[in-house]
This record gives structure tokens, sequence and C-alpha cells, in this order.
């Protein structure tokens, strides 16, 4: 009997074996079938679902350009998982050599990590690089490489309901201060200061890149270069807490049951006069109510008036695979991206800001007032925090807000998260 | 003489019996193998892959994995307070849904088995949260009680009116309120099927000896539903221990960590944040011998308490 079994399972060992090897000649060979006919097959990962249809008609037309310009059929395999599942997708594909050709990365984030994994094409020859304005270019860039294209950059601090202001006689508060005499203002007179929604773990999450890229920027510049000796900590930053604090005492209610979605709803219905969140909300909101005058605002962090500043960050960008078996087509793909004639189309539809010189469209009106703070340098880009201390930032933030952890809890979580971060590469 | 021909002739016997044997043999792996190829393909081997990346720490954006030794396993026991604190809520977990699901399944099945026309509804009716796929009733379910259940509190019943998935103190008690309302079914199924297999003479018997239907049903019937009651209990036991989907469902582990049970904590270590898959493999190993002991235990301590008619 027992050497029965050794025998079974000797046996189902080589099957495995055999069917494995099997697999690995197949795709050999359709990559030969491929090279001879003039159909080359696509494989593009993007993660953001809700614009399926542009991105779709977007590829057809390339699809048709290619065919024009070179004779070569480019079929696509689109795969658009949601941002929340995105990252888990990605990461197994690249790490089993199943990698999409071109796929969507969020620049700040995951070029350092994807880059030194190996996994990213250099794309500082293509044609879309001289043309990119300065900040998205700066974000694509590493080590004078250029790795990804920028699609989507963001503006971002709060958003705030002008109407709602101005019935009031509300100025955009410039410090912490003014902003508890607008909370107390608008308290007075029954509006809901801020929407809260933390049941995304992501909205409340905002809050690090917000604290913590403003108070850098202002009081503690080298506190990424410390951080990454192992030399600082997440303490030093003094009231971290205090304009979550503001939100979290004078919001709307059940906030660990309303999402995103629900959220943009609200303040698109006015519930309250303001909500911590970018303005890639933005669609959602105006598709809830068409007619809302909303602006985006720099989050006040404490009473000094510098560090009132604009968050500009690239996020969504275009990178192509090195283990692609088409990367020649690929490049293309990723350049017709920027440098066509579609691009501007395709940039409006998806409500994204300009970032090349191609593109020759008016930014959106919830984007002025921002814009002017930047165009002033009252910026700073989106600070290099890990992937993992936001997430994790996710769950104890929502701990914290929910009344269960301390400051000092949350801080040495995050603290325990970015140093474990740094030990493993 | 004689006794050579004794001897070949029994030699001859058993070279028939064991003929005989290797035929059944033989038959009996021919209809196993293609089962446990399967069962070895797409458990056995992920099993072995999962014990050996347990020892290493592997993630998924670096290509280079070294071979750690024990540490993932020292650092889970010493180092996690998250590992910890989930597991520990997973036990708190386990021991209300194993208790509360076999009473109440136990409870209804007694119920329906003493109604005799409107048995096969009941019984259906009872049965068909367990028709529904898992993630869809616990989104169906967060649906009610974060609509429903607060817009029928506007009409008097002020106790519906909680943060029923965003109060930590709460989110725990919905999460089993869904468990319980998925699972009771299939047990019931189960303990209506062991009822009606205790035998009329014995119940019979005890009327005659006096005994009341209370007694009856503690000194007959419970004795005579004791294998229904391993399995059951073994059941619950093994599905509240991995419990992931409900509570991935309907908060997702939140609000901050305050519903994390063991398999959500091992799934966000591996798929979020640093992407530690070794670790996380070493922690399902500490999980999967969790549950093989305690499961090993409880079949043996129960299966000693069964009794025959």
């Amino acid at each position: 009997m027992k050497k029965l079994f050794m025998i079974l399972f000797v046996i189902t060992t080589l099957v495995l074996i055999v069917a494995c090897g099997n697999d690995a000649d197949t795709s050999e060979t359709t990559d030969e079938g491929t090279n001879a006919s003039d159909d080359v097959e696509l494989k593009v990962f993007i993660d953001q679902p809700r614009f399926k249809t542009y991105y779709e008609d977007f590829l057809d037309g390339f699809t048709e350009y290619y065919e024009e310009e070179n004779g070569i059929t480019v079929r696509f395999q689109l795969e658009m998982p949601g941002p929340n599942e995105a990252a888990q997708i990605l990461q197994t594909r690249l790490s089993s050599n199943d990698s999409p050709d071109v796929f969507t990365l969020h620049a700040l984030n995951n070029i350092p990590v994807y880059d030194n994994a190996g996994y990213l094409e250099d794309l500082s020859d293509l044609p879309f690089v001289e043309n990119l304005l300065d900040a998205p270019l700066n974000a694509v860039t590493r080590d004078e490489k250029v790795l990804a294209a920028p699609l989507e950059t963001l503006y971002w601090g709060y958003l705030y309901n002008v109407d709602i202001f101005e019935a009031y006689d509300l100025e955009v508060p410039e410090t912490i201060s003014e902003m508890e005499t607008v909370v107390e203002t608008l308290s007075e007179n029954d509006v809901t200061p801020f929407i809260r929604s933390f049941q995304e773990r992501n909205i409340p999450q905002l809050f690090l890149p917000l604290v913590v890229g403003a108070l850098a920027e202002t009081e503690n510049p080298d506190f990424f270069e410390r951080m990454d000796n192992n030399d600082a900590s997440l303490k030093e930053f003094e009231g971290f807490f205090d304009m979550m604090d503001i939100q979290n005492e004078h919001g709307t209610d059940r906030p660990f049951e309303i999402d995103g979605a629900q959220g943009s709803n609200m303040f698109a219905n006015e519930e309250a006069a303001m909500w911590v969140q970018g303005p890639w909300y933005a669609e959602s909101i105006l598709a809830s109510n068409e007619a809302l005058n909303f602006r985006v605002a720099p989050l006040p962090i404490n009473d000094n008036p510098e560090a009132t500043l604009i968050n500009a960050s690239v996020s969504t960008s275009l990178a192509v695979s090195k283990d692609s078996d088409h990367k020649e087509i690929a490049k293309d793909l990723v350049n017709y991206f920027l440098e066509s004639e579609a691009s501007n189309a395709l940039f409006q539809d998806l409500l994204f800001n300009p970032v090349s010189t191609k593109h020759d469209f008016e930014p959106f009106p919830w984007l002025d007032e921002a814009m002017e703070y930047v165009e002033a340098g009252r910026s700073y880009q989106d600070p290099p925090i890990p992937n993992a201390v936001k997430s994790e930032s996710e769950r104890v933030f929502q701990t914290y807000l929910a009344g269960s952890d301390s400051q000092d809890d949350v801080l040495e979580a995050l603290d325990r998260t970015w140093e474990q971060s740094l030990a493993l590469d | 003489m004689d006794t050579e021909l004794a001897t070949a002739k029994t030699k001859s016997n058993t070279f028939r019996f064991n003929k005989a044997k290797k035929k059944k043999c033989l038959s009996f792996l021919m209809f196993l193998t293609p089962a446990f190829l399967f069962y070895a393909l797409f458990m056995l081997i992920p099993l072995i892959g999962a014990v050996y990346y347990s020892f290493t720490n592997w993630n998924a954006a670096s290509q280079a994995t070294r071979f750690v030794g024990l540490s993932n396993y020292i650092e889970a026991f010493t180092n996690d307070p998250y590992f910890k604190e989930s597991m520990l809520l997973t036990i708190k977990y386990t021991a209300i849904v194993v208790i509360v699901q076999n009473v109440l399944a136990l409870l209804i099945a007694l119920l329906i088995e003493y109604r005799n026309r409107t048995r096969n509804l009941f019984r259906t009716v009872f049965f068909m949260p367990n028709m529904v796929s898992l993630i869809i009733s616990a989104f169906m379910w967060s649906f009610i009680f974060t609509i429903v259940l607060p817009q029928l509190s506007e009409y008097g019943l002020s106790l519906l009116d909680q943060g029923w998935l965003g109060n930590p103190d709460v989110a725990f008690y919905s999460i089993i309120i869904v468990a319980i309302w998925r699972g009771t079914g299939y047990m019931m199924i189960i303990y209506i099927a062991a009822l009606q297999g205790v035998p009329v003479h014995l119940k019979e018997a005890a009327i005659i000896d006096g005994a009341s239907s209370f007694q009856n049903f503690i000194h007959v019937t419970i004795p005579m539903i004791m294998h229904a009651i391993t399995i059951c209990v073994f059941l619950t036991l093994n599905e509240a221990f991995k419990v992931f989907d409900v509570v991935y469902g309907l908060t997702g582990g939140g609000p901050g960590r305050s519903t994390q049970v063991v398999a959500l904590n091992i799934f966000e270590e591996a798929f979020s944040g640093n992407f530690r898959y070794g670790y996380a493999n070493a922690k399902s190993m500490i999980l999967f011998v969790i549950i093989l002991i305690i499961t090993i235990v409880q079949v043996y301590v129960m299966k000693g308490k069964e009794v025959e008619s």
C-alpha cells in the first residue's frame, strides 16, 4: 500500500512538471505566431473602472491609428479592477511573470518600489517627455530616467461649498484658528461644517499626506531623510491630530456607514459645507448636483499660514513592463496617450488636469483657486510615505476616529510600520 | 506426504487470497486516483508550498527571497499585537457562534419535527439563507443594517438606532447575527435527519416508565443524536475559526481593526501594506495547526459519548 501511494505521488508530481513544461512551450509558440502575422494583442491594466467607456473608445482610436500608420492590428485585453483590489492584482501578476504590457501605477508611491524590483521600462526617449510640464515630469523621473507617463495630476486639500461660504460671509481659512471660527459660525447657523465619510478606509487616510506633507515642508524639511535612517518619528509633528479632531467633532452623523459615493452625494446636496477630500470626486459630485459651486482649498494644519498648502501629486501614470513581448507597440501606445490629438479629448472626458504643453484646454472651475496657490509656490509634492504606512494609517485612523485608540497608539503603530517597510528592501 | 500436501494447499490458498486482495486494492486505487490527483494538485501541493514559504521572507515586490528559518513564527507569537488580538476575537466569535448556532438549530429542528402539516414549508424557509452566496447575503445585510434599520427606528423602535456596522462595540454582534442567520439552517437539516432516526420504541418505553417529555429529551433523544451533535459542532467549529467572507463583506474588519478576525488579518498581511507573503503563510500555518488540534480533541471527546440503540 505504502509503495503504491509513493508511486501515485510520484506520478502526480510528474504530471505537474510535465504540465508546467507544456505551458511554457505553448506560450513560446504563440509568440512566434503573433510576430509572423500582423495581429498583436496588448494586455492593458488600468485601475479606473469608472472610466471604462472612455478608455475603451480611446484604445479603439489607437487601433485605427496604428493600423493606418504601421499596418499592424492591435487588439486589447483590457483589465480594469477596482482601485481597492488593483494593487494586489497587479502585484500578483508582476511577480508571477504574467505582467500586463501596459499598466497604471501611482507615480509617487509605486515607481520606486517597482523600479527597484526591475519591472519598469525606461521611457526617456519617447517624444511625450519633452512636452511634459515640470511638476508631473519630476514626479515620474527617477535617477534621471522617465519611468512612466503621467495621466492624473492632483491638486488637493479639501473641498468647500462656495455658496454656503458666501451666504455666511466666510473667508477661506488661512490658519487653524480661522478654521475654528468658520466652524463656529456654520454651527451657529445650523449648517454642519464637515462631511464625515469614514466607511471607506482610504478617506480618513487622506489626513496622513496632508498633515505630514505640509509640516515636513515647513517645519521639518529633513524628516523623510531621517525617517529612512530610522532616526525620526511621526511624534515630532505637533498638532498632528488637531485638524482631524475639528472635523470629527463637527461632522455629519454615522461616519462609519458613509462611503465615498454617499459622501459625495451628501456634499452635492449641501448637507455640509466642507469635505476633506480631493477633486477626484468632482465627477460624482456633479452627477448628483450639476449646479453645485465648490472649490478646492488648502487645509490649514496649524496657526502658521505658510503651512496652509496645496498638495500637488501625480497619481495614475502609465508604465510599460520590462517583460513585455511587444515593447515597441506598448511604448507607442503610452506616447499616444499624451501626444495624439485624441489625448486632449481623453483628458477632458476623464476630468484630468493638463500635464503636457500639448494640452490646450482650461482647467476645471473648482481648481482655479488651487491653481493660483500652486502658481504662487504655495504647494508641496505629495510626500513619499511608504504604501504600507498609508494602509496602516487607514486602519489606525479609523480606530482613532471611532475613539478606541489614543494619539500615541496611532503614531507608534505608524512608526512601527514605517520601520518594517524599510527593513524589507 | 500428507503434511506436504496440506502446506501446498494452504500456500495456494494464501496465494489466491492475496490475488483477490490485490485486485480489490487495485480497483480501490483506480477509483481513488482521479480524486486524489485533483486533491494533490489543488490542495496538497499548494499546502507544501505554503509550508515552505512560511520559512522565507517572500514578498511580492522584491524578486529575491531569503530563507529566514523560524523568525516568522517567532514574530507571530511575540511581536504582533494585531495577530494576537484577532486570534482572541476569533476565539470569542467561535465560542458564541458554535453554542448559539447549535442550540438554535436543535431547537428549530425539534419545533419543526412536532409540526405535521407545515413541516416542509418551515424546513425550506429556514434552510433558504444557506442557498444565497455568503458575500451576497453580507451585502444584503449591510443594506439592512445601514438603511433599513435606521429608517425603522424612526417609527418608535429606537432600540434599532445603532451604528450596526459603524460602532466598534456593536459591529461584532452584527456579524454574529448574520453568521447565525446563515449557518443555522444547514445544522437544522442535520439535526432533523438525526431526530428522525431516534427509535420510537425507546421514547415509548420511557413514557411508560413515567418520564416527562423534558426527561425524555435529555435522557433518550440527546444520547441518540449525539453523532449528529459531533458532526454539527465539528462543522461549526471549523467554519467559525476560518470565518472570512461575512466579516469581509460586512465591515472589512473595521472600524479600524475592531472586527478583524484571524483570516482577515492574514489576508491583509499578504495583500496590503508590506505584502509579506512569507509571514502571512507562517500565520496561516499557525491557524491551521490550531484548528487541527481543537477539532481533533473535539471529535475524540464527543465520539466517546456516542451511543447506539
